[in-house]
């Protein structure tokens, strides 16, 4: 009897679960939506419908490369190379990304440079740059208690020489890996450009309409944020390159929309 | 090297004519023409040595023979110089018949050549009413009747307005019978004009009274640029010439004796007219006949690039000194000279061309900017009044700038091509799972191995310290024992004293050794006075032994609870201040 029961339970859990897996959320059917108006090329409404699921506090890569192409085919490449460069940092070894992205920048820029603060620390940093900020720092954790298992290892196995060294040298060596990694991981993400230049514009030496214009930053640049005031935000190419630029026309990684 | 080039050279010429044979060849064409008009003899040794000037060559009566020049020619092929000399007479038939030219005699390197007879027919010119009459020859127009050079200066229209083109035509007449060999041509002076050159005139031939004359003409283009009566001073031509005289024996019969003369024309007079006031808005002073449009070079422009604006003006008139109009400052644009470009032409009558105004825009903003309409007139003298014009307003479409290239003007399918498709699928998450580290199960996740990873590291080590130093351990241990035996006899109802009695005594013996618990109440406070222990709480310890040791031995005694209570807490706090005589 107690054995019907625990079967029948089973079987109730696993349908239970299996429906709320298969349950689609606004998010979803705003998704789907989106790939449809694409598909029937209409690009501008497919925008709207993928900035409904960011609205939702939804996102993935695969959302924001649908978006950068419906914003490169409704004819906003620095939406497009905005887009592209989000679902880039959420899936770096995707191909078709680093396509699109490379395809665009080419077209925006006439080149797809390397950006060089990413390749500071040369083959690391391209290692570190395949990793998203979320698997390292899961990389980091795993390594943690790779490490700990293996001291306690170490302390429970007995007292044999050759194995106690090894696992004391792998302790050791996934801490260091741990720590390596998240301080690289940390170097980059603090290096990385804070925003993006989606409407070429001028940056004006005061946040007014009428201040000297500075320099043009082209749609696709990447900038640091600095200070606000009004719809004014400051931003910052190089050292040397400061100016105020209307906040519309900025797009943060942060926070995209 | 260039030594040698030079001595080869000076050598090919010197000894060249010695090394061959010259050859020699004569020509008269042609020999058909009108009164008037030039048959060339040519002369052309080929292969060194040159012509003798003792030419003999008796012409008949009524032909006029001038030299044309000579020329040389050098070459060198294949290292072999070759030299010819090329000499031209022009023949000109005075009157109309048949002239039976004889043999012509040329004497090279000493060497007698002939050629000829030729026979030359000149027809009468077919604008002349009447073939000259005889005697009209070169040998009689030297006479003083018959003028042998004029010069004749005339304006059209003498009446016009500033800045209309008029044509001053010098006309210089040269009898057909003489040899000019200099002239040299005074042009009139003409304040108050600005001046153009018309094409040159083809030299004719003008039979007047008593003679025939070689003309030359020369044309200007007026442009008076003020109101007034306006003088043109006489041209002149000084000349010298010399007239021919039937002489066989001479060179050509051209033996007559030098004259020098500086014949001058009349001067001219033309009025000025002012042009009729008020003129239109947008004229800027151009006289004559033109249209006028204007042109962009792109249709989309883009912001911060330049867009030439050119206004082009054609037509005939002084365009030389045309102005163009007057381009209009643009909200939100930048405007920039870009300079003007004139392309003349011009026939004998008629000065004229295309002159373009170039204008610079750079749009500062993207946006539509409204090109305004700019008004242009001119005067037109042939109809008598202004011709107003006026170029269309347009709007230019700025699309925004572009950085490094061109990409948001670039039609988006364009840009689409090679496009990865988009994706079908995906696995939405939330913000926070990006960013797992913000989570607080992230840190615990981080810190629990590594704290537990201490804390095992922590209580082995104890261990293993305990087991090394068993005394110290039981030391280590005895005030947490003794706290813990107090709690017990704070609940206990069977023998509470006891259990007082016997945690107090485990601490002492944990801390002051084992012989603690064989001594007598006085012998403890022996012991403990011998280590060194506080005398007070010495005192207070063994008292309240003493005193549960009366509770637990005297029954009849009588003992509250908050007896008992007192008693546990001055045993907590008493044995505590026993540590000064602690063992090491």
């Amino acid at each position: 009897m107690a054995r019907r029961f625990l079967v029948s339970a089973l079987a109730v859990l696993t349908l239970l679960g299996s429906r709320a897996a298969r349950a689609s959320t606004p998010a979803d059917d705003a998704f789907e939506e989106g790939n449809r108006l694409y598909n029937e090329l209409r690009y501008a409404e497919a925008l709207d419908s993928y900035r409904k699921v960011l609205a939702a506090g939804k996102r993935s890569a695969e959302l924001f490369h649908n978006m950068g192409n419906a914003a490169l085919q409704s004819g906003h490449a620095g939406w497009a190379v905005y887009y592209f460069e989000q679902a880039r940092r959420r899936s770096p070894r995707n191909p078709d990304i680093g396509a699109n992205l490379a395809l665009t920048r080419r077209a925006l820029l006439g080149s797809d440079p390397e950006p060089s603060r990413a390749s500071i620390l040369h083959w690391s940093a391209r290692w570190v740059d395949t990793l998203t900020p979320a698997r390292a720092a899961m990389t980091v954790l795993a390594l943690v208690w790779l490490a700990v298992a293996a001291i306690l290892c170490r302390w429970m196995v007995p007292p044999l020489e050759g194995r106690r060294r090894l696992l004391g040298i792998g302790a050791v060596a996934a801490l260091a890996l741990a720590g390596l990694l998240a301080g690289m991981k940390l170097a980059q993400q603090s290096l990385a450009p804070e925003a993006m230049v989606v409407q070429a514009g001028a940056a004006r030496s005061e946040p007014s309409d009428d201040a000297t214009v500075e320099f043009r930053l082209p749609a696709g640049s990447p900038v640091d944020l600095g200070r606000e005031d009004g719809k004014w935000r400051e931003v910052q190419v190089s050292e040397s390159l400061r100016g105020w630029m209307e906040e519309s026309a900025i797009a943060e990684f942060a926070a995209p929309r | 090297m260039n030594r040698l080039l030079l001595a080869a050279l000076g050598c090919a010429l010197l000894f060249g004519p010695a090394l061959g044979e010259p050859t020699v060849e004569a020509t008269l064409e042609p020999l058909d023409l009108e009164v008037g008009g030039r048959a060339v003899l040519t002369i052309i040794v080929e292969g060194g040595g040159s012509i003798d000037d003792d030419l003999r060559w008796p012409l008949p009566e009524g032909l006029s023979v001038r030299s044309a020049g000579e020329s040389r020619n050098f070459s060198m092929v294949n290292g072999k110089f070759s030299q010819s000399t090329q000499r031209r007479y022009l023949v000109t038939p005075l009157r109309e018949g048949r002239y039976e030219l004889p043999v012509l005699e040329i004497h090279v390197g000493g060497r007698a050549y002939r050629f000829g007879p030729w026979a030359l027919t000149a027809r009468a010119v077919a604008s002349q009413p009447s073939p000259e009459a005889p005697g009209a020859g070169p040998s009689r127009s030297g006479s003083g009747a018959i003028p042998a050079v004029l010069v004749e200066m005339t304006v059209e229209p003498s009446q016009l307005f500033v800045g209309q083109q008029a044509i001053l035509s010098v006309r210089f007449l040269q009898r057909a019978d003489i040899a000019v060999y200099d002239a040299r041509f005074v042009p009139p002076e003409t304040e108050g004009f600005w001046k153009e050159d018309l094409p040159q005139i083809p030299h004719g031939v003008e039979r007047r009274p008593g003679a025939t004359y070689e003309v030359t003409e020369i044309r200007l283009a007026l442009f008076p640029t003020r109101p007034g009566r306006l003088e043109i001073s006489p041209a002149r031509v000084r000349v010298q010439y010399r007239t021919a005289r039937r002489d066989p024996f001479s060179f050509f019969g051209l033996s007559g004796p030098d004259r020098e003369e500086e014949p001058a024309s009349a001067p001219c007079i033309v009025t000025v007219k002012p042009l009729p006031q008020p003129a239109p808005p947008g004229f800027t002073g151009a006289v004559g006949d033109y249209s006028i449009r204007s042109s962009f070079d792109r249709e989309a422009a883009r912001q911060g690039e330049p867009i030439n604006w050119t206004v082009e003006i054609r037509g005939a008139g002084n365009v030389t000194a045309l102005e163009g109009p007057q381009f209009p400052e643009i909200p939100g644009c930048r405007g920039l000279d870009g300079g003007e470009s004139l392309d003349r032409e011009r026939d004998t009558r008629i000065v004229g061309g295309t002159k373009r105004f170039t204008r610079i825009l750079i749009p500062d903003r993207a946006g539509t900017i409204r090109i305004p309409s700019i008004a242009w007139a001119h005067y037109d003298p042939a109809e008598g009044r202004y011709v107003a014009s006026e170029l269309a307003g347009r709007d230019l479409v700025v699309e925004p700038a572009l950085g490094y290239a061109d990409a948001d003007a670039k039609p988006a399918e364009r840009l689409g091509e090679g496009l990865r498709p988009i994706f079908s699928r995906t696995r939405l998450h939330s913000a926070s799972a990006e960013r797992p580290w913000s989570h607080p199960l992230y840190a615990a996740g981080v810190a629990a191995p590594l704290l537990a990873l201490a804390a095992i590291f922590a209580l082995r080590r104890r261990r293993e310290m305990d087991r090394l130093d068993p005394v110290g351990a039981r030391m280590r241990a005895a005030p947490r024992n003794l706290r813990r035996s107090l709690e017990r006899v704070g609940v206990e109802r069977e023998d509470p004293w006891g259990g007082l009695v016997r945690g107090v005594e485990d601490y002492l013996c944990a801390q002051y050794g084992p012989e603690v618990r064989g001594l007598t109440r006085s012998g403890l406070r022996a012991h403990l006075t011998e280590q060194g222990c506080e005398r007070e709480a010495t005192e207070r310890i063994v008292e309240i032994l003493e005193q549960a040791d009366a509770r637990r031995y005297l029954p009849a005694s009588a003992a509250s609870e908050d007896d008992l209570r007192e008693a546990i807490r001055a045993s907590a706090e008493s044995a505590t201040r026993l540590k000064g005589g602690r063992r090491g």
